[in-house]
Parts: C-alpha cells; sequence; structure tokens
C-alpha cells in the first residue's frame, strides 16, 4: 500500500506536466517563429516541465498534426536547412483560450489550497 | 575525436529505432531524423566522449521518448501474450520434445510477434539452431568420448603376459578441451538466449 501511495505521488506531476506542456510550447511561439532545436532547449531548461528535451519530439509532432503550429524549413549559414516553428491562427485562438481558462484553474486551487 | 562522438551518437540512435521497432516504420524514422538533426546541431563535430554522454543523457532515455511516441499516436507498448512465453521453451527445448519440429514451431512464434525486434529475432535464431538439440546431440554421439579396449597378449613362451591398452576414437588432448568447450557452448548459449528474450518482454 505505501509502495502505491509513492508511486502514485511519482506520477503527479507527470500528470500535471502533461496537461499543461503542450500551452507552454504555444506560449513560447506567441512572439514569433523559433528554431525547434532553441525551442526544444529552451522548454527542456525549464524546472520540472518536461522529463527530458527528447520526449518534446512527439509532442511537436502532435501540435503540427493537429494544426496549431506550422513548419518552415529555412537555410542557414555554414549547416543543414532548420525547421523553424510558428502558431498558426488557430493555434493562437487555442493559446488565448487557455490563458482565460488557467487563470480561473489556478485562481480555484489556489483559494482551495489556501483554506 | 569526431569518430567518437558519431559512434557514440549512431549508437544512440540505433537504441531509438529499436525502443520505436512496434511503431509504424514512417512515425519512426520520422521521429529519428528529427532526434538526429537535433543532435547534430547541439553536439558539436569534436566534442569528446563526456561531452557526448552528457549531452544524450540530458536529451533523454530513447524507451522514454518512445513512450511519448507511443502516447502520441495513442499506442500502446506491445503486451506479450502466450505466444511469446511459449516460443522461449520451445527454441530452448522444443526440438529435443518434438525433434526439430518443436524449434521450428518455436522460430514462427518468435518472427510472427511484435515484442522483440529483427535483432533480437535474429540472435534468437542463430543462437543456437535447434536449441538445446545440437548439444545433446553431440553428447550422445560420443564424439568426445575414448572407448579403451585392454588386450592381453600371451607370450609364446607362455610365461609372461603382456596388458596392453588400445584407445580407439579419442582425440588428442587439445582436441578434447576444444570438443568440452564447444558443447559447453552449445549448452550455455541457447539458455543465455532465452534469458535474454525473457528479459526483453519484461523491460517495463
Amino acid at each position: 500500500m505505501v509502495d502505491d501511495r509513492s508511486a502514485d505521488n511519482a506520477a503527479l506531476p507527470s500528470q500535471l506536466r502533461r496537461g499543461v506542456l503542450e500551452f507552454c510550447v504555444l506560449a513560447l511561439l506567441r512572439d514569433g517563429e523559433r528554431y525547434a532545436v532553441e525551442l526544444v532547449q529552451e522548454l527542456g531548461s525549464k524546472d520540472g516541465l518536461v522529463t527530458s528535451e527528447g520526449t518534446l519530439y512527439p509532442l511537436l509532432s502532435r501540435l503540427r498534426k493537429e494544426g496549431v503550429v506550422e513548419t518552415t524549413w529555412r537555410e542557414s549559414p555554414g549547416g543543414p536547412p532548420r525547421r523553424y516553428y510558428a502558431l498558426t491562427p488557430a493555434g493562437r485562438a487555442v493559446l488565448h483560450v487557455f490563458n482565460e481558462e488557467w487563470a480561473r484553474f489556478r485562481d480555484t486551487v489556489d483559494r482551495i489550497l489556501g483554506q | 575525436m569526431s569518430a567518437t562522438r558519431n559512434r557514440l551518437v549512431d549508437g544512440y540512435l540505433d537504441d531509438l529505432r529499436n525502443s520505436l521497432r512496434d511503431l509504424p516504420r514512417k512515425q519512426r524514422e520520422e521521429l529519428v531524423a528529427e532526434v538526429s538533426s537535433h543532435l547534430e546541431a547541439t553536439i558539436p563535430m569534436g566534442a569528446g566522449e563526456a561531452e557526448v554522454l552528457t549531452a544524450l543523457d540530458r536529451f533523454g532515455d530513447p524507451e522514454q521518448i518512445a513512450e511519448a511516441e507511443r502516447e502520441r499516436l495513442g499506442l500502446g507498448l506491445p503486451v506479450p501474450g502466450w505466444r511469446e512465453w511459449l516460443a522461449i521453451p520451445l527454441l530452448l527445448v522444443g526440438g529435443v520434445v518434438l525433434p526439430v519440429a518443436g524449434w521450428l514451431i518455436g522460430v514462427v512464434l518468435l518472427w510472427l510477434s511484435k515484442c522483440w525486434s529483427a535483432r533480437d529475432k535474429l540472435i534468437a535464431t542463430l543462437v543456437v539452431p535447434g536449441g538445446l538439440l545440437p548439444a545433446i546431440y553431440l553428447a550422445l554421439s560420443g564424439v568426445t568420448t575414448e572407448v579403451c579396449r585392454t588386450r592381453s597378449v600371451t607370450s609364446a613362451q607362455g610365461a609372461r603376459t603382456t596388458v596392453s591398452q588400445v584407445c580407439t576414437g579419442g582425440m588428442s588432448t587439445g582436441g578434447r578441451v576444444a570438443a568440452i568447450a564447444f558443447e559447453l557452448f552449445l549448452i550455455l548459449a541457447p539458455i543465455a538466449t532465452a534469458v535474454y528474450l525473457g528479459r526483453r518482454l519484461q523491460r517495463r
């Protein structure tokens, strides 16, 4: 039983993360397109956001298929072409909705935790 | 320097490909290509072994990345069933219980399974064909055993009896050591393969 509890505790951050990670990706693209490698490294460097940089590629691939981000290949000086990610109008709309929902959700949870 | 780097990166990509073995080829190669270009861009050509290993470690465990990809595609890891658990004993002793045919059934079950990679399947088929059958065959055929016959020769004078030992089928000491080593290999290698196959099924 004790083992079950501690396993749940370990799974908690990963469940929380899973829900909000994709919106963090969208938020990082809010101000313009980003080079895939830099995007992944930036997300990877944020404390407690991802398990590893590598796991972000399947996520980016899903966001592409969902049509909330789009990619373009650009030439880079002295290297292979680079893949850039940008928000689509649909992605921008999703991010806008999430922003409002998140603020409400956070306030509610904070209120309950603070009681 | 860059040879070490390339060897480590290629090894990592192979591990990733292996972890993704149950996914459709298109998805697998797409993800491997993306990861490859990320590593290409982030690990400098002249990086030393320690630097490369740190970067790969930071990038993450291939199994974890494969798990994220499966989740994205809504796929679960193929769950080993009775076929897999039957294939292992069949490969090991199937050929002994039901000569040759038992092992062949094991091979068919092995290659039909999605739980093992092509590399695993190749190892399991080639080490050792027939499972323990060749080991038992070799032991029974008695190539390694020496047959000695004692011969008594009575001399013409009838006074002295010479006892001589004539041995046939034997080998030189070196030959015998090699034969025993080969026999041991034929016993241990299929057992090691069976253990390996079992562990691959339980890697999660």
